[in-house]
């Protein structure tokens, strides 16, 4: 195959793979803002790499990898090392992320369990997931403790990882 | 597996406030146990679920940045008390006080030029202002911004943006005009169904509302990717988003995209228009019979350093001398100000009045922190009736300083303070303060572009010594008080002005 035919390919599993890659920087990160920026440079390395890339081998793994040397080099440009993980960390958690593609199936039952939350936590969610305002600015803006929000976010997570797995199971019996 | 506290912990690393100490924890516990590494995953595929959905949901109803916090009564007082000596009793009406509740976005880009700009909600975002990350939303007009990472965009009203970082723009709706110098080569602009990966050119996006973006380049190279193509368009090249990812070839059409000519060219005639506006309105101000002193530094006698005091009837020795300070532009190219940056910058003055009630209205622009006493006038003769009106710094309560006015007794002082009414956000704008002071009734009040911030009881009658006046330094003092910036306008009146006078004033004369 000629080397733009690979790099097409390599670009279009990209494309494909993108919210899991996305996912992983987010995870590793735990801070939104810097995730896209660090998605942008995974993928202009990627774009750059795509050559080495090996046909039978695992995109999502090849991929956590590139993402991994760009979420270091994020962290030490952006973040304070109290803020961060240390790159020991990283690659024990990057050696440890399951390769399963994104999965579309758990999207499509969210916003049936986004439904079932509180008003309140709802709204929680939606700020800090949709508008990615920090759980500080969250407190700021409805009046209530950091500690608060931060309880409130845990429970939701807890609340709608069941349902969406529920949802996925089928009907109960 | 349930464990509470790693489950505290993973938590709080994804809502991006794990405080160090636990941060250490946690390493600890991530390193030694592949159950705990599992357990992270675990957490984390909800949270990368919920941004995503959330995300792909994130069109429009976004939360304003802003909101209005209603103060009330005295409970600065005590504060206030910290900063100054003998104190009398002050109070301040509740007023609602417009303040940003979420400023730690990063800034990320520069507004250079607009023309003919209307923002979502009424913002008033000017030329230089730096714009953080977040939803941009233009409702007309042509704006050009240049983002730090050296990318520049031309907007054209109604658009609607989400910045992302200096690199990365989301394009929800409207034409936007990239130009990517080498230096920002890799600026990438993200539509609806599109990712645009700049090569060093000029190019054109247009997002209508039925959400079928075009791309167009006009010179230079693009890599294009959507959810099933990937490929570049060179100069020349145009294409539309279509179905599933596909791209539709198209014509180019240069003409339909704003150019930095354009926004140069309708704001530039914009700002001749606004100058002669407000020399119409300048020529109005001064035939105003009230006016003790009005300076609009204009037809000034650079020579001998003489501003002239164009109020009617202006008494002999009420032109101002210019100590020290330099000429410099103000609020339009083609309009002087005076620039006060180091000791003795200042102009002085000797109207010979005292009087009960009295406005100031001054157009000045800020060009340093708030962190130092910047006097914009003073009476310096020490005695009954002296009066300061002064930025005073509020170290305890943030970055923001209050304007104040102060009539002084030798120690006997009253105050009146608007507190955290300059933020930093206000440095390097153009601004029209004013103070109503009108002793006689007991009130003095502080606003700022028309807009009163506080109102306070100023206790007994006492009229204010405006015999001799010192503007933009203190002048005899160790502690630095310089005003650092620019001063364009300035107008004293003999009386309380009302307060649709001022509004109509700063619409008049605002950039």
């Amino acid at each position: 195959m000629n080397v733009a035919a690979t790099q097409q390919q390599v670009l279009q599993l990209f494309v494909r793979h993108q919210a899991r890659i996305k996912g992983f920087i987010v995870s590793l990160l735990g801070d939104f803002a810097t995730a896209e920026d660090v998605l942008q440079e995974t993928f202009l390395v990627v774009q750059h790499k795509a050559e080495s890339f090996d046909q039978d081998g695992n995109f999502i793994a090849w991929a956590f990898q590139i993402a991994r040397f760009q979420v270091m080099k994020a962290q030490a440009q952006h973040q304070r090392a109290a803020e961060r993980f240390s790159d020991a960390v990283l690659e024990a958690l990057a050696a440890s992320a399951p390769v399963e593609p994104f999965d579309e199936a758990k999207l499509a039952v969210l916003p049936g369990c986004l439904g079932k939350l509180a008003p309140q936590a709802r709204r929680i969610v939606d700020l800090f997931y949709q508008h990615e305002h920090k759980p500080r600015e969250i407190a700021q803006l409805l009046d209530w403790t950091p500690a608060a929000v931060s309880v409130a976010l845990s429970r939701a997570r807890t609340f709608l990882r069941q349902c969406i797995e529920q949802q996925l199971a089928g009907p109960q019996p | 597996m349930n464990d509470e506290r790693l489950d505290f912990l993973l938590d709080r690393h994804l809502d991006g406030e794990l405080p160090a100490e636990d941060r250490a924890e946690l390493e600890m516990r991530l390193l030694n146990s592949a159950a705990d590494r599992a357990r992270f995953w675990e957490r984390a595929e909800t949270h990368a679920v919920l941004h995503e959905g959330l995300q792909r949901q994130a069109v429009g109803s976004l939360v304003p940045v802003t909101r209005v916090r209603w103060r009330r009564g005295a409970w600065w007082v005590a504060a206030a008390a910290c900063l100054v000596i003998g104190v009398i009793s002050v109070w301040q009406h509740g007023r609602p006080v417009p303040e940003t509740v979420v400023a730690a976005r990063p800034e990320v880009a520069v507004v250079q030029q607009t023309a003919g700009a209307r923002w979502h909600h009424g913002a008033e975002t000017r030329a230089g202002d730096r714009l953080p990350t977040g939803t941009l939303r233009l409702e007309a007009g042509l704006v050009r911004l240049r983002f730090f990472s050296g990318a520049s965009l031309v907007l054209q009203g109604p658009a609607e943006l989400e910045i992302k970082s200096s690199n990365l723009v989301l394009v929800k709706r409207g034409r936007v005009t990239a130009t990517v110098p080498p230096v920002a080569e890799g600026f990438i602009l993200l539509t609806e169904g599109w990712r645009l990966v700049d090569r060093g050119t000029v190019f054109g996006v247009s997002v209508p509302d039925d959400g079928k973006a075009e791309l167009h380049v006009l010179n230079g190279k693009v890599d294009v990717q959507s959810a099933t193509v990937a490929r570049s368009l060179t100069t020349g090249q145009a294409a539309r988003l279509g179905r599933d990812g596909a791209l539709v070839e198209l014509p180019v059409a240069p003409e339909s995209f704003p150019t930095e000519g354009d926004v140069f060219t309708r704001s530039a005639s914009q700002q001749s228009e606004r100058l002669v506006g407000w020399r119409e309105s300048s020529r109005r101000t001064a035939q105003e019979a009230s006016l003790l002193l009005y300076y609009n530094f204009e037809n000034a006698d650079h020579d001998r350093g003489l501003i002239h005091n164009l109020a009617p009837a202006a008494a002999k020795g009420s032109d101002g001398v210019l100590v020290g300070g330099e000429w410099a532009e103000g609020r339009w190219p083609g309009k002087s100000a005076v620039e006060f940056r180091r000791v003795g910058d200042l102009i002085r003055a000797l109207p010979l009045v005292t009087l009960p009630a009295a406005t100031f209205v001054a157009w000045v622009r800020f060009d340093a922190g708030f962190d130092q006493r910047q006097t914009l006038l003073l009476s310096p003769k020490v005695g009954p009736g002296q009066v300061y009106w002064l930025v005073w710094p509020e170290p305890r309560r943030g970055p923001a300083a209050a304007l104040a006015f102060v009539e002084t007794d030798q120690g006997r002082n009253r105050y009146a303070l608007a507190h955290e009414s300059l933020p930093a956000a206000l440095i390097g704008r153009w601004l029209q303060l004013a103070v109503i002071a009108d002793t006689a009734r007991g009130k003095v009040s502080h606003f700022i572009n028309g807009v009163r911030l506080s109102e306070q009881d100023f206790g007994d009658a006492l009229a204010m010594d405006l015999n001799e006046l010192v503007i933009g330094n203190w002048g005899y003092t160790r502690e630095p008080s310089s005003f650092i910036g620019r001063m364009d306008e300035l107008a004293i009146y003999r009386r309380a002005l009302g307060t649709a006078e001022l509004a109509r004033l700063y619409d008049e004369g605002k950039p």
